[in-house]
């Protein structure tokens, strides 16, 4: 079991505050670190990688600190934003050499798992430099996860990934997500981060927005009226039906599709279907339309 | 793991045409040495002329040329494009990469340098002690040398153009007109070796060879020491705050 | 998820773009607005105080022998200081300090333009890549002008200006006026070419400086070499010395021998300095016209 502990944690260049007061712990299972470009994800990822000491609180792995602690990648395998490599050597030989300084038992083998997993094994013999961006991305998650550690940390993994081979790294996260790992992506990209984690950090201008699951930090956002879309056998007369309730704030048919906003997501759900009965209408379809990490993150954004 | 640190970092060494510039600058100075001998110079007019060659061209110019080149890219290069992360991100110790670094760079070094100088002195003047001399003083002097620039790579990016501008203007102008500036000079630490070592008439040194050798060694150790206390708390931010 | 009207219909919004209609500057404008920029980055003008060091610094440091030699002159009767009797040994000092402004900034006004593929605003524009070239050597010849030309000129004023007859003083002192500019012209042209030459090749500015600096450095060690060594070699000594070259052309072209300067080494006519400058300001030329045709964009 690895955990990341992150405790007060500040960390400022000059007079730009770029982390500011974070507090979180990742645990096993795949977190998306999620903000807009600029709001510190690099930065707290290079923190708890142990490239960069947090000017205050502690970053740990379990009980060690991160920063100064060569031992540490034991544990992590980091994957970096920058795009820079080592253009002359062929991937083969990269992750080679990574699983040679990591004092891997096997390195020859190990390579070959490794190159295997992120479906590089035709390319693996040409020189990184000749490979496209998505090919290099998967270059360095190989050396990144050729020592086999319980815990990786990717900063903007997808970053210049076809939708195939984007599809092709995340059922490998998420193979190694099942096998007990602790893995921590960032991204700005809302939709990999819907689709892919289990939990999500939402970090904005430096702090942290929200955590946890994002239907749920939805559920808290109460200042902000949820909408509803319901198909049924006749729109209008459920329409009139629910609005005589107080829950329903607004309600509005357009193109066919009934949108209702309520303040109270609860009582909205427990008040439709007895309305439909009273209006004697069929009920066909009930969906939450704006549940979606998009909103959420549009929400906190403009917080 | 050590293995791999050389692997690596021989072949991001030799891999471009600087390697090739360097090797062409020690085949000049063999080349002006023959040129010399083509003249059929008498023996004491030789002795000095290619005494003169190997101090100026080849302690002055060729060895902190090849060194301050060799020595800034031999950790910088790797610092400056970023890709430093992938050595830093294991769990090598830090001052095993320095001095891998160092060894390799110094490596490099003597043998794009001490063999020029020795070729170059036994064609000048036919005096194999003369040219073990100052060959020996361009080991010593690579050495002191690549520390330095290692060390100095780390603490800034800009290393090249310091370690240049060191050579030129210090090492050039400076100890050349200020004789009290002359123990603080690396180069002064070679020549004090080329003349222990060079036999008579070799010596062209400043310095005494015990006081040479001491403060060459403190400055070493002391930048390699630096080096390892930098590399342990070095910081790499990403492009993307 | 938005279903607000805009995204069932389509509209544009007037933020505030105006189509410009106006004259234009055209090529001209272009490469004059070229010039200027690579002036103030030759003097580190509108950027942070590190980049200005090594130029201003050059500049006072090749003007302050004037200055002083001015004051000698004035406050100390009959009074000279070596090295500035005349205005071709002045110009002989400050000659180590013309690498080292061209090491700095030669880089700075072409590396990076290649380096982070800036090219192709500036060839997108009316002005072409020859007028690029020749802005960019423009502003560095203008901004060598500054070591090559000025101290001297300002000794020659001091010498007038401190001479007890003014008017009898310009008279007997414009005689050297057209060797004074002649030789600072050709001095900051061959060098601004060199400079913007090697500086084209380098993958960073570093490496230009670098360059340029190995090959002053080289050269020179090697001219002294050649020099002690004698015979031939002596006699080709000068011509491995960049500045050698320049100060031979020099007296070739406006006479008047400086003690120091290398050529003193060398029995070789001076037509041939003048021919070995034309054919090297003429190769890097070629280098600069061929290496900016060639760049793709």
């Amino acid at each position: 079991m690895k955990t990341l502990r992150l405790d007060a944690v500040s960390r400022w260049y000059g007079n730009v505050v770029a982390v500011n007061d974070v507090t979180f712990e990742v645990g096993p299972g795949i977190t998306g670190l999620l903000g807009p470009n600029g709001a510190g994800k690099t930065t707290l990822l290079h923190m708890m990688a142990g490239f960069l000491a947090p000017n205050a609180g502690t970053v740990q792995l379990d009980e060690s600190a991160t920063w100064r602690n060569p031992e540490l990648y034991r544990s992590i395998g980091f994957v970096p934003e920058r795009e820079a490599v080592y253009s002359f050597l062929t991937a083969r030989q990269f992750v080679n050499a990574a699983a040679r300084l990591h004092e891997v038992t096997d390195p020859v083998a190990a390579t070959d798992r490794a190159i295997e997993l992120v479906g590089l094994a035709d390319a693996a013999d040409r020189a990184i430099g000749g490979y496209s961006k998505g090919m290099r991305q998967r270059a360095k998650v190989a050396a990144a996860l050729v020592h086999d550690p319980p815990v990786l940390v990717l900063d903007e993994p997808f970053n210049g990934m076809d939708p195939r081979q984007r599809l092709h790294m995340m059922d490998l996260l998420r193979a190694m997500a099942a096998e007990g790992r602790t893995i921590l992506f960032s991204s700005h990209i809302l939709e990999e981060v819907e689709r892919l984690s289990d939990r999500v950090l939402v970090v904005v201008a430096g702090r942290l927005a929200a955590a946890g699951d994002f239907r749920r930090i939805r559920r808290l956002m109460t200042d902000r009226p949820h909408s509803f879309t319901l198909r049924s056998s006749d729109d209008r007369r459920l329409a009139r039906e629910l609005l005589a309730a107080p829950e329903v704030e607004a309600v509005e048919i357009r193109d066919g599709l009934l949108t209702i906003r309520t303040g109270d997501y609860g009582a909205l759900t427990r008040a439709v279907a007895p309305a439909a009965q009273r209006a004697g209408v069929s009920l066909l379809e009930l969906r939450p339309a704006d549940e979606s990490l998009e909103s959420v993150f549009s929400y906190l954004v403009r917080r | 793991m050590t293995a791999a640190l050389i692997s690596i970092t021989l072949r991001s060494l030799l891999n471009r045409r600087r390697t090739l510039f360097l090797g062409l600058l020690g085949l000049l100075l063999v080349a002006v040495a023959a040129l010399y001998r083509l003249n059929a110079p008498d023996a004491t007019e030789s002795l000095e002329v290619t005494r003169g060659l190997l101090a100026d061209f080849g302690i002055g110019v060729l060895l902190p040329l090849v060194a301050v080149i060799v020595g800034t890219a031999a950790l910088g290069s790797e610092i400056e494009d970023g890709t430093i992360v992938y050595l830093l991100a294991r769990p090598v110790p830090r001052w095993r990469i320095v001095i891998v670094k160092l060894l390799i760079s110094w490596l490099l070094t003597c043998l794009l340098v001490a063999p020029a100088i020795f070729v170059a002195g036994m064609i000048g003047h036919g005096d194999a002690q003369l040219a073990f001399g100052y060959a020996a003083a361009s080991i010593t002097g690579a050495l002191e040398y690549c520390a330095v620039f290692v060390a100095l790579s780390i603490v800034t990016t800009r290393a090249l153009i310091i370690g240049l501008a060191y050579v030129v203007v210090w090492e050039g102008f400076v100890a050349a007109l200020f004789a009290g500036t002359r123990p603080i000079s690396i180069r002064q630490h070679a020549l004090s070796v080329a003349e222990a070592f060079g036999g008579s008439g070799a010596g062209v040194a400043e310095l005494e060879l015990a006081n040479a050798v001491v403060i060459a060694a403190v400055v070493t150790v002391g930048a390699v020491l630096l080096a390892v206390r930098r590399l342990q708390t070095v910081e790499l931010r990403g492009e993307t705050a | 998820m938005s279903t607000s009207p805009e995204a069932t219909t389509g509209t544009i919004y007037d933020i505030g773009y105006r189509h410009y209609d106006g004259p234009r500057l055209g090529r001209r404008g272009a490469i004059t607005t070229v010039i200027g920029g690579g002036l103030r980055a030759v003097f580190g003008l509108g950027r942070s105080g590190r980049s200005k060091i090594i130029p201003w610094g050059a500049v006072i440091l090749a003007a302050l022998p004037a200055f002083v030699a001015i004051a000698v002159r004035v406050l100390v009767p009959g009074g000279e200081l070596p090295g500035l009797a005349t205005y071709d040994s002045y110009l002989w000092s400050v000659s180590a300090l013309m690498p080292i402004f061209v090491a700095a900034q030669a880089p700075e006004l072409v590396v990076n333009d290649i380096r982070h593929r800036v090219l192709p605003l500036y060839f997108s524009r009316p002005m072409g890549r020859l007028d690029y070239v020749a802005a960019k050597l423009a502003a560095l010849a203008l901004g060598l002008l500054a070591i090559t030309l000025l101290p001297v000129l300002l000794l020659f004023l001091g010498n007038v200006l401190a001479a007890p007859d003014v008017v009898g003083a310009i008279g007997d002192e414009s005689g050297s006026l057209p060797a004074i500019f002649g030789s600072g012209l050709l001095h900051a042209v061959v060098l601004a070419c060199i400079g913007l030459a090697i500086s084209s090749l380098a993958g960073r500015r570093a490496y230009a400086a670098g360059a340029v600096l190995a090959l002053y450095l080289i050269g020179s060690v090697m001219g002294a070499i050649f020099s002690e060594i004698g015979g031939t070699l002596a006699d080709a000594s000068p011509f491995v010395d960049l500045m050698g070259i320049l100060d031979g052309t020099r007296e070739w072209l406006f006479g008047g021998s400086v003690a120091e300067s290398p050529v003193r080494f060398s029995d070789a006519p001076l037509a041939l300095y003048g021919l070995a400058t034309g054919v090297i300001t003429l190769v890097c030329v070629a280098i600069l016209a061929i290496r900016y045709r060639r760049i793709s964009t």
